[in-house]
């Protein structure tokens, strides 16, 4: 599992609230980063959802050139029984079968979020190539109402473990946000904060819908 | 009809929904309720829109901020929908935008405003013809523009990120489309007719012009927050891009930023910043209007870190690129046709997608448009001059130079922006690497207003900054009625608009509850005009000063103290003065306030105060510290402020350097010098620290002119000597400078006016025993405490003028007596004395052995100076109780040739007469030294000195007693030959003891025996004696053979007449033992006659006989004239005095 060179971009997402309602854009790998923090957010009072960036939705295959490629679209169950007519064996021993498991459960199938109309006030990725991408899509965007959303970058590991201290990591930030009285007056100081505890470096930006 | 139903449904539904959400506590329902409202009314039946409007406004003044923001959401939909909203909503918008409760709705309302604004622009531009409400809506639509404009300087990120996107939305909306710009379907300034009166196109896009430069100023500011930084960047590509025209300026921005990235931002913010700063570089690089950038884009993204893959994807096809520089290489010459804005208005920007190719008439018109903007583009570009400026100029010596000049201002360790940062230069000295640091370099000066291309765009940017925030015609505002406009902050309406507007007010505030709004000071004041502030501050002054007792009795008094003192530190000078008075009036009382000020001051001072400066105080801690002290002693009941004196000095957080000469000058007052040193002692005790800072002002003190003072001082500069080396060695060298001012030819300049009153102006300066006091006083002090400062005393000594050195010799003794003999210091001064400084030593000497007997080290030293350097016998005088008994001698015929006072003070020490007898010690004693002195060869030394030494020898009767005298009568006779003055020693001794005669007569007679006539002057003394101590002495005559004899009578012929008669009266038997010569020669007959008279003396017979032997007749003649009965001391001297 650790050495796939996963480019699946599944995704999550809440309903926006109210108030400042925090998104998180997870990338790449369903089971590892993004979705591992979406139980955890759950918990929590803030809203989320998660996406991919690119353009199909790759996982492992039975081969590091060999990635099982899906459009967008195509939903968890699908994929999940696909996976187990290919080679139930071996994605039961990668775990991909119980992270599809766990994320048709919690939503329909992986989304783009280059597709997606909906307005957040927060956008964390897990990778700078996808913040890049993340960036790219809203300069290419012509901003109408200029709300302001801050796109945040923390670089987490494709593996378990990363993905487990990444997902409790962006808990904490999301949580600080969350709580912040008055967000925009206070990210930067709360970045700060966040990669001095840390010890990450984070990529932070604001773009505009 | 069925319209009508569902009209009346949705009605129903909305006064259903409104009810409902003005009764509910909760305001995520009440919310939603709104959005439901929105909803319908705005997709379902706009018609609706007036009669809800107000309803649904009403909500603006809820006290939750959500619900508030759903309003604006409203709002904007609602004029969206239907323009004639507008009107009814400006009023509350801005009261939204003076939203202070929630920040959140402030930003809110900028969002919505920008998009109303829009869209009244828009309205009015298709409006047939512009109403009266129109107008009213538009003025105060731009008033909020202004005051969102001026939101960039808000203390809130998010709004200032609001505002920097609100301009921008200004930019683009107030200037024209240009070909190449990003398709846009939004309305700009091409919709704008010409006619429109009350928004002129050439205003707005003078406006917008004024805005973007504001932004490109927030954008270059240096304490630019990241968030800030990062929404600037994009609104202003954004721009680039929409506008080409703006093109080069942003990109000099960019540049500027790149090299002047604002140190405020942490690490992870910089890699966030350029990150992003690549992206806009990359977008801009993507657009085709930015080909005449493109080098320096490029070189921007190299230095970024983007590869040149990135670079090469993000680069327009090669094809438009050509067709590009085509077009830039002929530019359109139809200048003329400039002005047409109708043409603009057929220039839509739909067109613009297909139209690159053909080159159509409106591209003509755009093309034109755009000549101007280039010209002024590179006319506004000041980095582009300094640019080629600075690579015409970078030469590699030039950039050897620099980098030399640098190297000194390089930190120890690389900093974390440019660790971040650097990329290694591959390219270096090429042609275009050379460019790109005249490029950076070019930036860096124009940041700093350096540089030929500040120069050049000087005027230009005064231009720009003069900008008239009015936005309204001639025609409406006619020359003289001009509207003030009183600030960019104000939202009043006053003058023409007032009269002649229609007064929009906020709707649905019929029943306005009045919510409670946090007070944000920054945002409801203003600085006060200067004097209203200092009339205030007078007044607040005046009361605090005047609730000295309640504030007692209340027990605020220490806040009353901390009070004034912080409003002290931003007085003016008026206001100190009054605070100076009253302190003064109750000096103990208020002494507490007195240092509350003080260490107010001096935080302030220091910079520990974290009181924002509201007035910069015209005075320091420093001045205000001398103001003190100087009113404190001009006082004339000193008492209380004696005790304040003190405790300032002594209390206060620092002792300023002035107020250390305004003390000087306060010691040097005669009345007030024992305080003011008192307050000096204390300061050098009680703030040791600082010693150091008193000394030049001791120092001056302590070589001043009044005795009482110089004393005082004194005492505390030999405290500071002895306390601390280094304060020593001030002092030393002090000392040592002004006692070399002595050996000038006159006195210096310094020195007199030190002492002015003692030397009036226009006199000749002349060295007065005064002035070299003055300059001796402290060296001497210091002396006996660093005896080695001796020797510069020495080589000063030799340089001085006579006067001087009298001086010095007379105020030497107290401290040599101090040093002692045993110094070594003193010592090597005797054995190394400068030439010319002899009688120094000699002074030095005498005072040393003045009272005591000098010491064995001491004498060797002097015997060796006298022996090898110098032969002055003088210099043996205070050590001759140390030399032996022969170098005495040996040292006599000199000594008593001197001056008789001096002879009188060598005898002095040789028989030890004033000296303390205890240990008294002299090599001679009185015999020897009396007998040496006979001895002295006359060769060596005329007669009439020795007879003048031994004459003092004989005065000092204590030592030469008589039986002294007889010891050395002795010892005399013994000699051979017979000491010349013998017989006058004898003579005197005996004049002196009349008890020595038995004496007298046994020398005599020994002489006799001895033919005493052989030796001339004995002979004379001999006869004299004779004469003197008769009758004694007719024994010793009987004795003498028969010739002297006669020598004798014819000296002294009374001696014949009487010797007859002593004769006579002899028995017979007597006779027969005188000779018979003798007897014939003493009574003029033979033995045996009977004398023919016995009782009178014979006659004389003075020449009844010659005399055939005697030697000289002209003794004789001499002897004559003087009377033999003298009895006083000279009478011999005389005699022998040849």
């Amino acid at each position: 599992m650790r050495s796939h060179t996963t480019s699946d971009r599944p995704a999550r997402s809440d309903e926006r609230r109210p108030r400042d309602v925090i998104t998180v854009q997870l990338s790449r790998v369903v089971q590892s980063r993004a979705l591992r923090a979406h139980p955890v957010h759950g918990k929590k009072s803030f809203t989320v959802q998660s996406f991919g960036t690119g353009d199909k939705v790759k996982l492992p295959g039975s081969a590091p050139n060999k990635p099982n490629i899906y459009d967008f679209g195509t939903t968890y169950e699908h994929i999940y029984r696909d996976l187990q007519e290919k080679d139930r064996s071996l994605y039961t021993q990668n775990g991909l079968l119980h992270m599809l498991d766990r994320n048709r459960r919690i939503k329909p199938g992986p989304q783009r979020l280059q597709e997606c109309s909906d307005k957040f006030d927060v956008v964390i990725s897990c990778e700078e190539r996808v913040y890049d991408q993340i960036l790219e899509m809203f300069e290419s965007r012509e901003p109408v109402d200029n709300t302001p959303v801050h796109v945040i970058n923390i670089d987490i590991q494709d593996n378990h473990e990363e993905a487990t201290i990444g997902a409790f990591l962006i808990c904490d930030l999301c949580t600080q946000l969350e709580d912040s009285q008055d967000l925009e007056d206070d990210i930067d100081e709360l970045l700060q904060e966040f990669e001095s505890k840390a010890k990450r470096q984070v990529l932070h930006c604001v773009q505009f819908y | 009809m069925a319209a009508m139903e569902v009209g009346n449904d949705v009605q129903e539904q909305c006064v259903e929904l409104l009810n409902e959400a003005a009764l509910l506590t909760d305001d995520v329902k009440k919310v939603a309720n709104l959005k439901k409202v929105q909803e319908l009314i705005i997709h379902q039946d706009p018609a609706l829109l007036d009669n809800f409007l107000d309803e649904v406004v009403a909500f603006q003044s809820d006290t939750n901020a959500e619900v508030r923001r759903a309003v604006l959401g409203f709002i904007e939909e609602a004029c969206r929908k239907d323009h004639e909203m507008v009107p009814k909503v400006v009023a509350n918008l801005s009261l939204l935008l003076q939203d202070s409760f929630s920040v959140a709705v402030v930003k809110r309302t900028i969002q919505a405003i920008g998009n109303i604004y829009k869209i009244t622009l828009q309205w009015l531009s298709q409006a047939r013809s512009v109403t009266d409400l129109m107008d009213s809506a538009w003025s105060m639509l731009g008033q909020m523009k202004r005051q969102i404009i001026s939101y960039v300087d808000h203390d809130n990120d998010g709004v200032r990120t609001m505002a920097v996107k609100f301009m921008e939305m200004v930019v683009l909306l107030q200037t024209y489309s240009e070909p190449g710009s990003l398709k846009r379907q939004e309305f700009c300034l091409d919709g704008v007719p010409m006619t429109l009166k009350i928004a002129r196109p050439r205003k707005l896009e003078e406006e917008a012009r004024t805005v973007f430069a504001e932004m490109i100023k927030f954008h270059g500011s240096p304490h630019i927050s990241s968030v800030n930084l990062m929404a600037c960047m994009g609104s202003l590509t954004l721009i680039a891009r929409c506008r080409p025209s703006f093109i080069g300026q942003v990109i000099s921005a960019l540049e500027s930023l790149h090299a002047n990235l604002p140190p405020t931002l942490s690490k992870s913010q910089v890699n966030s910043v350029r990150k992003h700063m690549k992206m806009q570089l990359l977008n801009l690089l993507k657009h085709p209007a930015s080909y005449d950038s493109h080098r320096n884009i490029c070189t921007l993204l190299t230095d970024l870190g983007a590869s040149q893959s990135e670079v090469a994807r993000a680069m327009p096809p090669a094809e438009e690129l050509r067709k590009r520089q085509r077009r830039t290489e002929e530019p359109p010459g139809a200048a003329d046709d400039d002005t047409p804005g109708t043409k603009r208005q057929k220039f839509v920007p739909e067109d613009d997608d297909d139209d690159d190719e053909e080159v159509p008439a409106g591209r003509v018109a755009s093309g034109a448009r755009l000549a101007p903007v280039d010209k002024m583009k590179h006319k506004l570009n000041a980095i582009d001059i300094t640019e080629t400026w600075a690579a015409e100029r970078l030469t590699p010596q030039l950039a050897a130079d620099l980098v030399l000049v640098s190297m000194q201002h390089l930190p120890d360790a690389p900093p974390a922006l440019f660790s971040n940062t650097f990329t290694p230069i591959s390219a270096a000295g090429t042609r275009s690497q050379i460019q790109h640091v005249a490029r950076l370099l070019a930036a860096q000066l124009t940041k700093a207003g350096l540089g030929p291309g500040v120069e050049a765009t000087r005027n230009q940017g005064i231009q720009m900054t003069d900008h008239d925030w009015e936005m309204e015609d001639e025609e409406e505002a006619p020359a003289g009625s001009r509207r003030p406009i009183a600030t960019v902050l104000s939202g009043t309406v006053t003058g023409r608009e007032a009269k002649k507007k229609v007064a929009l007010l906020p709707s649905g505030q019929m029943h306005k509850k009045h919510m409670a709004k946090p007070l944000r000071l920054t945002e409801i004041t203003r600085p006060l005009p200067k004097d209203e502030l200092e009339k205030s501050m007078t007044a607040a002054l005046d009361r605090l000063l005047a609730a000295e007792k309640p504030a007692r009795v209340g027990g605020l008094f220490s806040v009353r103290a901390k009070l004034l003192a912080m409003m002290s530190a931003h007085f003016t000078p008026q206001l100190l003065d009054k605070m100076l008075v009253h302190i003064l009036e109750d000096m103990r009382g208020r002494a507490d306030l007195v240092f509350s000020w003080l260490y107010e001051e001096y935080c302030n001072s220091v910079g520990f105060s974290n009181f924002g400066q509201v007035m910069r105080s015209t005075a320091n801690y420093e001045q205000i510290f001398c103001m003190l002290i100087s009113a404190l002693m001009v006082r004339p009941d000193f008492k209380d402020g004696e005790i304040l004196l003190t405790r300032l000095f002594l209390e206060a957080p620092v002792v300023p350097a002035s107020a250390v000469d305004i003390l000087k000058g306060f010691s040097s007052d005669p009345a007030t010098y024992q305080l003011g040193l008192q307050l000096f002692g204390q300061l050098l005790s009680g703030r040791p620290g600082r010693q150091a800072s008193y000394v030049p002002a001791l120092l001056q003190l302590a070589t001043g002119a009044a005795q009482e003072i110089r004393d005082r001082a004194l005492e505390l500069v030999l405290q500071l000597h002895q306390s601390s080396a280094t304060l020593a060695t001030l002092v030393e060298q002090h000392a040592v400078e002004r006692l070399k001012w002595l050996g000038e030819e006159t006195p210096p300049a310094q020195l007199v006016t030190d002492q002015q009153s003692t030397v009036p102006e226009g006199v000749t300066r002349e060295w007065t025993d005064e002035l070299a006091k003055l300059c001796l006083h402290l060296y001497l002090a210091l002396l006996p405490r660093r005896e080695s400062l001796i020797h510069e005393l020495a080589h000063v000594y030799v340089l001085t003028t006579a006067d001087v050195k009298r001086t010095i010799l007379r105020v030497l003794e107290a401290p040599i007596r101090g040093m002692g003999m045993e110094s070594p210091e003193l010592l090597t001064l005797v054995e190394t004395c400068p030439k010319g400084a002899e009688t120094l030593i000699t002074r030095v000497i005498h005072i040393l052995t003045d009272k005591t007997p000098p010491s064995v080290e001491l004498v060797d030293r002097v015997r060796d100076l006298y022996q090898k350097r110098v032969s002055d016998v003088r210099f043996l005088i205070p050590v001759l109780n140390g030399l032996n008994k022969s170098e005495v001698i040996a040292a006599l015929p000199k000594l008593i040739r001197l001056n008789p006072v001096v002879v009188k003070e060598v005898f002095n020490r040789l028989l030890g007469i004033h000296a303390d007898t205890g240990n008294f010690s002299s090599p001679l004693t009185p015999v020897e030294l009396l007998v040496a002195l006979h001895n002295i060869d006359p060769a060596k030394c005329d007669m009439k000195t020795i007879i003048k030494a031994t004459s003092l020898c004989f005065a000092e009767k204590q030592v030469y007693t008589q039986e002294v005298l007889a010891v050395v009568l002795q010892q005399l006779m013994e000699q051979d030959p017979l000491p010349v003055l013998l017989m006058r020693t004898v003579i005197q001794s005996l004049a002196l003891y009349n008890r020595l005669i038995g004496l007298v007569m046994n020398i005599l007679t020994r002489l006799a025996s001895r033919q005493v006539w052989t030796e001339k002057k004995v002979w004379e003394g001999f006869i004299k004696c004779c004469q003197r101590t008769k009758p004694s002495s007719y024994q010793v005559l009987l004795q003498l053979p028969v010739d002297p004899l006669r020598e004798v009578f014819d000296t002294a012929p009374e001696l014949r007449a009487q010797l007859r008669d002593y004769v006579n009266g002899f028995t017979a038997s007597q006779r027969e033992h005188l000779p018979a010569d003798v007897f014939e020669l003493i009574t003029g007959r033979k033995p045996g006659e009977e004398p023919q008279r016995v009782s009178p003396p014979p006659a004389p017979e003075p020449a009844a006989e010659p005399p055939p032997r005697l030697p000289r007749a002209r003794n004789r003649k001499r002897s004559k004239r003087h009377p033999p009965s003298s009895g006083a001391a000279d009478a011999p001297m005389k005699a022998i005095d040849y």
